[in-house]
């Protein structure tokens, strides 16, 4: 089974294009998405997809409420993105998410040598431990907003560096060194560049959850037991280390991301994007 | 069993980075009050989190080789 660029000799496969375009929508200088419908210049405002569910240092549910009203962009982004998920998979994650995006791309041009590989640690115990403490700890008191070390700063900051003053400010503080840091180990120099989205990000995190709850009637990625002859090519592709071999390989829908990269290697066509049988 | 502990030892390495991005009211490193702050001791406990389960899946004999190799 051959990808897109094989079938219409176009060096770009379909993915990758619309991870291009996705930049160019959602990432400075152009940004056109925010440009065109809210007047922000990037992610740290209207449309944050992580601010809004975020409490401040317990406050109360007026608080809660104010968030989402200010982050409407953002609510409805959250909300589309897992309504997308649990029927179709983790197109959001995969395909349209300029954050992971520009980690896979970045991952793609970084000499093989060179790239670290994660897929030793399990991604759902650090994902949820995460994600738990997150959400739980400022209920309790314990900080408040969770911009620290937030990837859909970061990369808008860096793709702005060279046009905007204040995103070249950002990276000579500590938190912009520390998030340059976790962008380059985590997404440019990790193997399939999507480290950080397997780790770290609240939103996969939830997408995720979508994903694995919506398996039995949406469509995902799926092993044919009959036709899978276990050789493993698949292993080796998935940038989220969501396949694993027993005697036949297995996709974790909880980290599969429905990037498609197993069906494209899989010379037995074993694995198939579609609904339950 | 080892793998249920390794999986929970990195699960406290996440909920460490977790508290470690939780951006402190009063500032960081402003306030004088480490306990306001979370960042150095959520992210010095994550680092040492990922230090043990490595070291848990290591285990004593990593590095010898497995019987019928």
């Amino acid at each position: 089974m051959g990808t897109d660029a094989d079938k219409k000799g176009f060096p770009l496969s379909k993915r990758t294009l619309i991870m291009l375009l996705s930049l160019v929508l959602f990432l400075p200088p152009l940004a056109l998405v925010f440009q065109t419908v809210s007047g922000d210049t990037d992610f740290c405002g209207t449309w944050c997809p992580r601010m809004f569910f975020a409490v401040r240092n317990g406050a109360g549910l007026g608080e809660i409420v104010g968030g989402i009203m200010r982050n409407w962009a953002g609510v409805a982004l959250v909300l589309t993105v897992i309504g997308v998920t649990l029927f179709f998979g983790r197109y959001w994650c995969s395909h349209v998410c300029p954050i992971g995006g520009a980690g896979e791309l970045g991952s793609r041009l970084t000499p093989n040598r060179l790239k670290l590989d994660y897929s030793s640690i399990p991604a759902a115990p650090v994902r949820y431990g995460y994600l738990l403490v997150y959400l739980a700890a400022p209920l309790l008191g314990l900080g408040s907003l969770c911009c620290s070390y937030c990837n859909f700063a970061a990369v808008p900051s860096l793709f702005g560096a060279a046009f905007i003053q204040a995103d070249l400010a950002y990276f000579l503080r500590i938190y912009g060194i520390i998030n340059l840091a976790l962008f380059l180990l985590l997404a440019v120099l990790a193997r399939g560049g999507r480290a950080y989205c397997n780790f770290l990000c609240p939103v996969g995190a939830l997408d995720a959850l979508a994903s694995r709850f919506g398996q039995g009637f949406g469509r995902r990625m799926r092993v044919t037991n009959e036709r899978c002859n276990a050789c493993g090519d698949c292993l080796g592709v998935c940038p989220t280390w969501a396949v694993s071999m027993d005697e036949k390989a297995r996709i974790d829908q909880l980290s599969c991301m429905r990037c498609g990269e197993c069906e494209k290697v899989c010379k037995e066509g074993a694995i198939r994007y579609g609904k339950a049988a | 069993m080892e793998k249920r502990h390794r999986s929970f030892v990195y699960g406290i390495a996440g909920a460490c980075f977790g508290a470690a991005s939780l951006a402190s009211a009063a500032g960081p490193c402003r306030s004088g009050d480490c306990s306001a702050c979370l960042h150095c001791l959520g992210m010095g406990l994550a680092l040492a989190s990922l230090a043990l389960a490595r070291r848990i899946r290591k285990g004593p004999n990593d590095g010898l080789p497995r019987s019928g190799e």
